[in-house]
């Protein structure tokens, strides 16, 4: 949130809040104070996410980058059998930027709309689990859900982990 | 070739298997006729609050002769949607026809 939108907001709830608890309360003033108050917040809603700068390509290609690096990292640190607390995080990293570089190549307006959430990596999963047997994926997507819900205890995971991508 | 509903059809077959916990699954009809639209509520999936329709390139050799796109909702986002409180992106246009698929 810009930090000048957010404080004109605020300035303008205590004004609203204070022409309302004038007595008698003075309808101009309210109604002024509510304009203020709404055109502040329009301005918001315009501003937050910021308007894209780049083309949607550029931000495609930019999020597929990221993935691939925050996947090599996974693979090195299943290597040296790192936490896997800190693994399932980059995982989560890959398929968050993966759902984005798809959004932003296929949707731009869904790509707008979830460009700041987290939740487009399970969706993503999700969505690939029930659509696997019509993608080309480098292996069985229910051997990894295998993998996934017999995950091994720390210091036990596997050094080769399969690559999806 | 096969048409947009004969392959809408199949997916969603392929796609009650995968995921048992399907309970609905929807045909947005694509007044281009060129690519299969499926809505589908499932159980197995949390709550988001937001559509995320993924696009997959045609499959031929496997039957699937057009690109197709898969939205996923959970029961509750299905509702949101009921409600016109969650809704699918503009340019779909304003007027959507949903058919369910039995």
């Amino acid at each position: 949130m810009p930090a000048n939108t957010e404080k004109s907001v605020r300035k303008d709830l205590a004004a609203l809040e204070s022409a309302l608890n004038e007595t008698p309360p003075e309808v101009q003033n309210c109604k002024a104070a509510f304009n203020v108050l709404r055109d502040h917040v329009k301005q918001l809603l315009t501003d937050h996410p910021p308007p894209l700068k780049l083309s949607e390509r550029q931000w495609s290609e930019a999020l597929l980058a990221q993935a691939r690096d925050d996947l090599t990292a996974a693979e090195a640190l299943a290597r040296v059998q790192g936490p896997p607390s800190v693994l399932a995080m980059l995982l989560q990293m890959v398929f968050e930027k993966l759902a984005k570089a798809a959004l932003a190549r296929t949707d731009v307006p869904s790509f707008n709309a979830n460009r700041t959430s987290h939740a487009v990596a399970s969706r993503l999963v999700s969505t690939i689990k029930t659509h696997n047997a019509f993608l080309k994926l480098r292996i069985d997507f229910n051997l990894a859900t295998g993998l996934m819900t017999s995950f091994p205890e720390p210091n036990t995971v596997p050094k080769q982990v399969p690559s999806m991508f | 070739m096969t048409s947009l509903d004969d392959v809408a059809r199949n997916l969603a077959n392929a796609h009650r298997e995968a995921d048992p916990d399907i309970k609905r699954i929807f045909q947005i009809v694509d007044p281009a006729g060129k690519e299969v639209v499926l809505l589908e509520v499932s159980d197995s999936v949390g709550f988001t609050g937001s559509i995320m329709p993924f696009r997959f390139a045609a499959r031929p050799d496997l039957g699937i002769p057009y690109p197709s796109v898969v939205i996923l909702l959970s029961l509750e986002e299905e509702e949101l949607l009921d409600k016109k409180e969650l809704e699918l992106p503009d340019t779909w246009g304003s007027i959507l026809q949903l058919k369910l698929i039995e």
